[in-house]
């Protein structure tokens, strides 16, 4: 194992021209050397602030006629929940203080754009100053053919009725070759693209993300960075990458990998999945996200040392990890996410989803102890 | 442009070798930047162990959830609670060892009702019928307690409890060696002194102990090192500690943790957690050989990241951990020899199957997938 990183290396890394050779490198370092530098490039990116968002997850439907194998969340004949109580939930986050609330559900039959169209415009009615952040490119994929419209005509209607943001999710690892195992009727790595880099085109920014720790391959794992890279090179239009390892219980593809001797990944995989992720993405994606749902409170705080600057949301509720076991809870509040940040000598700041309009939020802890600190 | 500049003086990194750390050395350990701290102890293990990381098949099984005692941190005591009866010991230890087993760690409540006859009894029992199983038992808390029912002195306890087959006692109930914190978390229970007397008592009468620290309430900082400074001096004296346990107060359901919630602290953080296990490494440098990550309160993922920071063990696969349980522990009660040893080999070692006092276990688990299925239940 080599101890330090080439000097060479560094210095493409601050250019933002680290290759894929530069990434397996990096997988090959110290992991303590990995992650100084990462939290170097992290410290120059976005400084001690580390944000968090007040939100709210509502997923509609668990029902969906997909058929990804790492999906433990699925069902035949799940309930659909009505537009009133999509809006009860959304009501329930505006009280709870929610600056966003992040709507996915299952593709459902004969389902079309009116359905999502519907859901945006009667929230944006009621709560105008609530951030829509929601539909998976697979979703608005899916709406599109069932409309029988082109993607970009879908997109422009949903910005239209109210549509804020996208989260950039249904990426799993952008490889054929791995989405044929895992994911064969998703849209493919060529339409992810499409679909992601048209609503750049049309005003609707996205989120990034990655799903590691099944099947595929390190190479596969730095490719996908790279290509998120090359998207936002082109558009500028993604806020933040999410690294979400991969849970595997209650799943088909889990339950192979778990009678193989194979488990989740170790806390160790994922902090270097975050530095590399921070050093390859230095100069384009400012922000890498660390998701307590899956990693634990504990770890994600950690892992703001090692490349990540956000904490992400409060949730409120949570099912789709829960029901690949995840353990860590459903909703952390705004207190417990400024004692992890300010336990990691951090200054805490709530955002918004397009991390602007950042304010400081005054909830009483900014007197906390830093470091190892000690409750007095 | 980055580089790689030490900032630890060097003769605090000699000290730290030479098992001379001083409490100063410590503090400056940890004001600075954790990576240092870390790569430290990281060295430290190392040297002291090499590349084997340890881990132990075993079960913990609980006498009673009944006690007098009124520790503010518990969420596990009930004033009309369990105590179960030989018969349903033996049956836990007898399934402990259909599951491959090789330790069982019984510990519980003290109540009135179990005085040293009883705990005599119950290791008796155990450890006739099953005289391969290292029974790893009683807490220095439950030991004083019922030798004074019994009316006789620790010294005697022990000296029975050896005889009886006891092949290490608990070093729990230690908490925080510091009695201002023990007057505000568990006034009822022995004080610091006392504590240290028990366990040295043990080890003079050849019983090894562990030794543990639960922190993160309302201790500070240098009392959370005293209390590691304390463990090696025993350990000076006696060599009698097979490993220390940092073990991080989980907030959920009791007084203590309450009241900590209320006034907006929270559990410790992870790097404060990997903090304690490497500064507790360089501390107890060539004295205490073992730390131990705990997968039950780090959580999974953490407790891994802890084999780079010093630790050296990933402590026990339990089957049932009912205390952290009710204390809102949400990291499953069952880790299977399979996932120990995928976490391991994950941290770049190599895995080692050990008994309580850290013998090598020759059996290969490596195949076995799922010795228990019906206790890999997740989420």
């Amino acid at each position: 194992m080599n101890t330090e990183i080439p000097e060479d290396l560094i210095e493409r890394a601050y250019k933002g021209k680290t290759t894929k050779e530069d990434g397996l490198l990096l997988m090959e370092v110290s992991p303590f050397e990995l992650f100084r530098f990462a939290d170097e490039l992290r410290n120059l990116a976005t400084g001690d602030t580390v944000t968090y968002v007040v939100n709210r997850n509502i997923n509609f439907t668990s029902q969906c006629l997909g058929t990804c194998g790492f999906c433990a969340f699925r069902t035949n004949k799940g309930k659909v929940l009505s537009l009133e109580e999509i809006l009860g939930k959304v009501r329930e986050a505006a009280q709870a203080n929610a600056t966003e609330v992040c709507i996915q559900g299952g593709l459902l039959p004969n389902v079309g754009l009116d359905f999502y169209l519907g859901v945006t415009e009667a929230i944006k009615a009621e709560f105008p100053e609530m951030h829509i952040h929601s539909f998976s490119p697979m979703e608005v994929y899916h709406a599109a053919h069932v409309s029988e419209i082109p993607v970009k005509e879908a997109l422009i209607k949903l910005k239209r009725s109210g549509l804020d943001t996208m989260p950039g999710t249904a990426a799993e690892i952008l490889s054929d070759r791995v989405r044929e195992i895992i994911c064969p009727s998703k849209l493919k790595t060529s339409e992810w693209i499409d679909v992601v880099s048209q609503a750049h085109s049309v005003g609707i920014p996205t989120t990034a993300t990655i799903m590691y720790g099944h099947i595929e391959t390190l190479e596969e794992r730095i490719d996908h960075i790279l290509i998120i890279r090359e998207i936002q090179k082109e558009t500028g239009g993604i806020t933040e990458f999410v690294p979400l390892p991969f849970m595997p219980y209650n799943n088909p593809i889990g339950e192979k990998m778990i009678k193989e001797g194979k488990y989740a990944t170790p806390g160790i995989e994922d902090l270097k999945n975050y530095a590399i992720s921070r050093i390859l993405l230095h100069g384009y994606v400012d922000n890498i996200q660390a998701s307590w749902v899956k990693l634990g409170k504990k770890l994600a705080q950690f892992a703001l040392h090692c490349g990540a600057n956000d904490l992400g949301g409060t949730l409120m509720e949570e099912s789709i990890s829960r029901s690949a076991g995840a353990s860590n809870g459903e909703v952390i509040s705004v207190d417990e996410l400024e004692w992890m940040i300010y336990g990691a000598g951090r200054v805490p700041k709530e955002r918004t989803t397009l991390y602007s309009g950042v304010h400081e939020l005054t909830s009483g802890n900014s007197n906390r102890i830093t470091g190892c600190g000690a409750s007095e | 442009m980055y580089a790689k500049k030490p900032t630890t003086p060097e003769d605090v990194i000699e000290r730290a070798y030479q098992g001379k750390c001083t409490k100063e050395d410590a503090l400056l350990l940890l004001e600075g930047n954790p990576f240092e701290l870390f790569e430290l102890a990281n060295d430290l293990r190392a040297t002291t162990v090499g590349d084997t990381v340890s881990y132990v098949v075993n079960r913990n099984i609980y006498i009673t959830n009944k006690c007098v005692g009124n520790c503010g941190f518990c969420a596990y005591r009930q004033e009309k609670g369990f105590i179960l009866s030989i018969d349903e010991i033996l049956k836990q230890v007898e399934d402990a060892r259909k599951a491959g087993a090789v330790e069982v760690c019984i510990q519980g409540g003290y109540t009135p009702e179990i005085d040293m006859e009883v705990y005599l009894e119950i290791i008796e029992s155990v450890k006739t019928e099953f005289p391969d199983m290292c029974v790893h038992a009683l807490s220095p808390m439950e030991v004083n307690y019922a030798a004074d029912l019994s009316s006789m002195s620790v010294e005697e306890a022990l000296s029975k409890l050896k005889k009886c087959g006891l092949d290490s006692l608990t070093g729990t109930s230690a908490e925080i060696l510091s009695d201002r914190v023990r007057k505000i978390i568990c006034p009822g229970k022995i004080n610091t002194q006392q504590w240290i007397d028990t366990i040295t008592a043990a080890h003079k009468a050849g019983i090894s102990t562990n030794s543990t620290i639960m922190y993160g309430h309302v201790e500070t900082l240098e009392e959370r090192l005293e209390h590691v400074f304390i463990i090696r001096d025993i350990q000076k004296e006696t060599g009698g500690i097979t490993e220390l346990i940092p073990m991080a107060f989980l907030p959920y359901n009791s007084p203590i943790g309450e009241k900590m919630l209320a006034s907006g602290k929270f559990s410790t953080t992870g790097l404060e957690d990997l903090q304690l296990i490497a500064i507790s490494r360089v501390i107890l440098h060539t004295y205490v050989k073992n730390i131990q990550a705990t997968w039950v309160k780090l959580g999974k993922k953490l407790a891994q990241v802890a084999l780079q920071c010093g630790a050296n063990d990933l402590g026990g696969t339990l089957m049932e951990d009912l205390i952290s349980t009710a204390s809102g522990g949400s990291n499953g009660e069952y880790v299977s020899p399979a996932e120990f040893e995928w976490m391991i080999k994950g941290a770049g070692r190599i895995p080692m199957q050990r008994d309580t006092l850290y013998r090598k276990i020759e059996r290969d688990f490596s195949n076995k997938v799922n010795p228990l299925p019906i206790l890999s239940k997740q989420g």
